[in-house]
């Protein structure tokens, strides 16, 4: 069985505090609230990460998912006002428990029964990185400097998308009032 | 002790957890926030593998987990940019971001 | 007799003559028995290890040196609204507080102390959960951000080798709390307010991460204390070798922690304070509380990047590290005060303008140079002097740069006469801007 020990004791409530707020992100009927939940869940899994002894993918965790997805859901959300505050279920809400509960216990299941081939003790605290930091540099400029590029031209494409999608004969309305001030 | 298996179990029910919010919310901000939750929890699994996984041959090679949690990140955020800028879209020609509502062509 | 009357406006200021130099005798008796202040932690480690797991001791001695970081914040709140309202009041020449104890000393916590007095007031319409959290919750970004800063040789609290992105990313969860307690105000001004914040943050965040990414590849570390050690093995200071990114970091982050040039978020004569303006008593006092904090958290990051830390040209070895950063931090934080006695308060399109034409592309002109000056500072590793020579370099270009974007590109006489209210109107119903086509 499980002892008690300093480290069983964070982990289960970090992951028990990511859980119930993952949950409260579709049980709640407000949607900033759900949103503030997410921002919980986020920073609850960059616990679990540093748990896991990955410093800087807690820390990106944090800068990328909590403090800029979360801004971009922010912007969705006002940007669409009279949708916002309503966070309602659709007409597959119980099939979608449903679905949830019967992939968890099957996943579960597998899980449970299927033996992994895992390091522990000495062998694990070989892998207890000082600094993730500097290998992982080396291995994005490195073994993965292509898909390091494509990642950013994706980002670029991203970027120009969003911008060409969103954009209306509105918003082009402070451009032609420059335009018109330089004729 | 804590081993891979409880990480797994915690990420496969944060997986589930999206599922829900995924298919049971009608609004397209929600179903996006149930992306972002479906991500995270294989972005947890992706470094509980990589925390205690075995037989690499150099310890650099044990971070690849790290690499794949980068590059989801990266497209975590393109998505979501994209997907943010369509709803925001679809609200201005149909003032609603129902997915229900959101059924006809054209 | 009246030689003696003569003196009599002068006796305050003998008296505070007297009781510097009694401080600084005080002090150097002191310095020798509080030269490093980690040794008490480590006392207590040592004890706490002989008593009982290894955990308790390194949970209890990591308790000493956060008591002692927390003490020191609280300490700056107290003093530092004490230190703003006299000097501001100083140039503007008045005298500022001065009824409450001798010198007004005991002004603060009067204030406190009527703050808490005061009702709490909840408007009926506010999302009652995110209301409450909001002034709480912008608290923990605020205190957690001070942990891996230098103070001494030995005095990281949390030296850790992500320092730099640590802080970036505990520093970005204000921005959804800063909104979240301008949205459940449910009022116009404090969405207004929690709008401005999160776009001026977002845009800001950018030169930011540029300024912080030259110190980073010129010292090839993002831990706080390496850059320190960095800057005194190199002996030059970083704000001297890359001056352009001491002025972006420093600008940059004033819009961030709303200060007076850039407080757009909580214009007084315009939104009336922005996203805190349905806040009253200790809530509002929170707020007011965070932003003094992060004004000398950003007074100890710039110290610790770019004025070499806890180094001062051989005095650290006399008196002790800390009191040197503390002094640099305070610095600038009078900095940081005379800027707000002095700079009127820009537009919002202005400080816009001027982080996306101005600030993005010099900073990434000013990297690219960087990165170039960093690749011939490696590969030649005999002449130590070249480093002197890029900072002349560096300047020379700052100054270039500056004049080339001002008076070529012109982006100050930018102004549009019409700024239709788009974004006001797409945010939902401002009632007072229905009617309006466009606002001067």
């Amino acid at each position: 069985m499980i002892e008690f020990s300093t480290y069983n004791v964070i982990f289960f409530s970090i992951s028990s505090f990511t859980l119930i707020s993952a949950i409260s992100v579709g049980l709640v009927n407000s949607l900033m609230r759900s949103l503030f939940f997410l921002i919980l869940t986020f920073i609850g899994v960059a616990g679990l990460f540093i748990l896991l002894s990955a410093d800087f993918i807690a820390i990106a965790q944090l800068l990328i998912y909590a403090g800029s997805i979360s801004i971009l859901l922010l912007f969705a959300v006002m940007l669409t006002p009279e949708s916002s505050t309503n966070n309602g279920n659709s007409k597959y809400f119980l099939p979608g428990i449903l679905i949830g509960i019967i992939f968890t216990y099957l996943m579960v299941a597998l899980v449970t029964i299927f033996q992994f081939n895992q390091l522990s003790g000495i062998h694990l605290k070989k892998l207890d990185f000082d600094n993730t930091i500097a290998s992982i540099g080396e291995l994005l400029l490195g073994k993965y400097i292509i898909a390091f590029e494509l990642a950013s031209i994706l980002l670029l494409f991203a970027l120009i998308g969003a911008i060409s999608i969103v954009r209306s004969n509105e918003s082009d309305f402070l451009i032609s009032l420059n335009n018109k001030d330089k004729k | 002790m804590i081993e891979l298996e409880y990480y797994l179990i915690v990420s496969i029910l944060l997986f589930g957890i999206g599922l829900f919010v995924c298919i049971g919310k009608k609004n397209i901000i929600s179903i996006v926030m149930g992306i972002e939750l479906l991500l995270n929890a294989v972005n947890l699994a992706a470094i509980s593998f990589s925390r205690y996984g075995s037989e690499f041959e150099s310890q650099s090679d044990a971070l690849s987990g790290h690499i794949f949690v980068i590059f989801i990140l990266t497209v975590a955020a393109a998505e979501a940019a994209i997907a943010l800028a369509l709803c925001v879209l679809v609200y201005r020609h149909l003032k609603t971001i129902n997915v229900s509502d959101v059924s006809e062509l054209g | 007799m009246s030689l003696i009357f003569s003196f009599i406006p002068y006796i305050k200021r003998l008296i505070v003559l007297i009781l510097i130099l009694f401080g600084l005798a005080v002090g150097f008796i002191l310095s020798k028995a509080l030269f490093d202040l980690s040794i008490y932690s480590n006392a207590v480690f040592d004890f706490m290890i002989d008593k009982s797991s290894y955990n308790v001791a390194y949970f209890s001695s990591s308790l000493i040196g956060a008591l002692g970081i927390i003490s020191f914040i609280g300490l700056v709140l107290l003093v530092g609204s004490w230190v703003e309202r006299r000097m501001i009041a100083k140039f503007q020449i008045r005298v500022g507080p001065n009824r409450v104890g001798i010198f007004g000393l005991l002004q603060p916590i009067a204030d406190a102390i009527k703050l808490m007095q005061k009702e709490v007031l909840v408007p009926a319409v506010a999302d009652k959960l995110l209301f409450f959290i909001a002034p709480v919750a912008i608290f923990i970004p605020a205190i957690l951000a001070w942990a891996p800063i230098p103070w001494g040789p030995n005095m990281t609290y949390l030296n850790i080798n992500i320092g730099i992105l640590y802080i970036f990313a505990v520093s970005s969860l204000t921005v959804p709390i800063i909104f979240f307690a301008g949205w459940s105000s449910m009022n116009h001004y404090a969405l207004l307010g929690s709008m401005r914040t999160v776009a001026m943050m977002v845009s800001y965040e950018i030169p930011i991460s540029l300024s912080l990414l030259s110190v980073v590849i010129i010292t090839g570390t993002l831990n706080l204390t390496e850059i320190v050690l960095w800057q005194s093995s190199n002996s030059i200071w970083l704000g001297l070798l890359i001056p352009f990114s001491l002025f972006t970091f420093f600008f940059s982050s004033t819009a961030e922690i709303n200060r007076t040039p850039n407080d757009i978020a909580e214009a007084e004569s315009e939104i009336v304070a922005g996203y805190h303006i349905e806040y009253s008593g200790m809530k509002a006092g929170l707020f007011m509380a965070v932003e003094l904090g992060n004004a000398v958290l950003l007074g100890a990051l710039v110290t610790s990047l770019f004025l070499n830390g806890w180094f001062l040209f051989g005095l650290e070895n006399y008196i002790p590290p800390y009191i040197i950063f503390i002094a640099k931090t305070v610095a600038i934080y009078i900095v940081l005060i005379w800027l707000r006695a002095t700079l009127p308060r820009f537009r919002l399109d202005q400080l816009m303008n001027f982080a996306w034409k101005m600030l993005i592309p010099v900073s990434i002109i000013n990297f690219f140079m960087i990165a170039i000056e960093t690749t011939i500072i490696t590969n030649l590793d005999s002449s130590k002097y070249i480093i002197y020579l890029f900072a002349i370099i560096n300047i020379a270009v700052f100054v270039g740069l500056i004049i080339l974007w001002s008076k070529i590109f012109k982006i100050d006489k930018f102004s549009p006469e019409k700024i239709a209210p788009i974004f006001a109107q797409k945010i939902g119903g401002i009632k007072a801007m229905e009617g309006t086509k466009s606002v001067d």
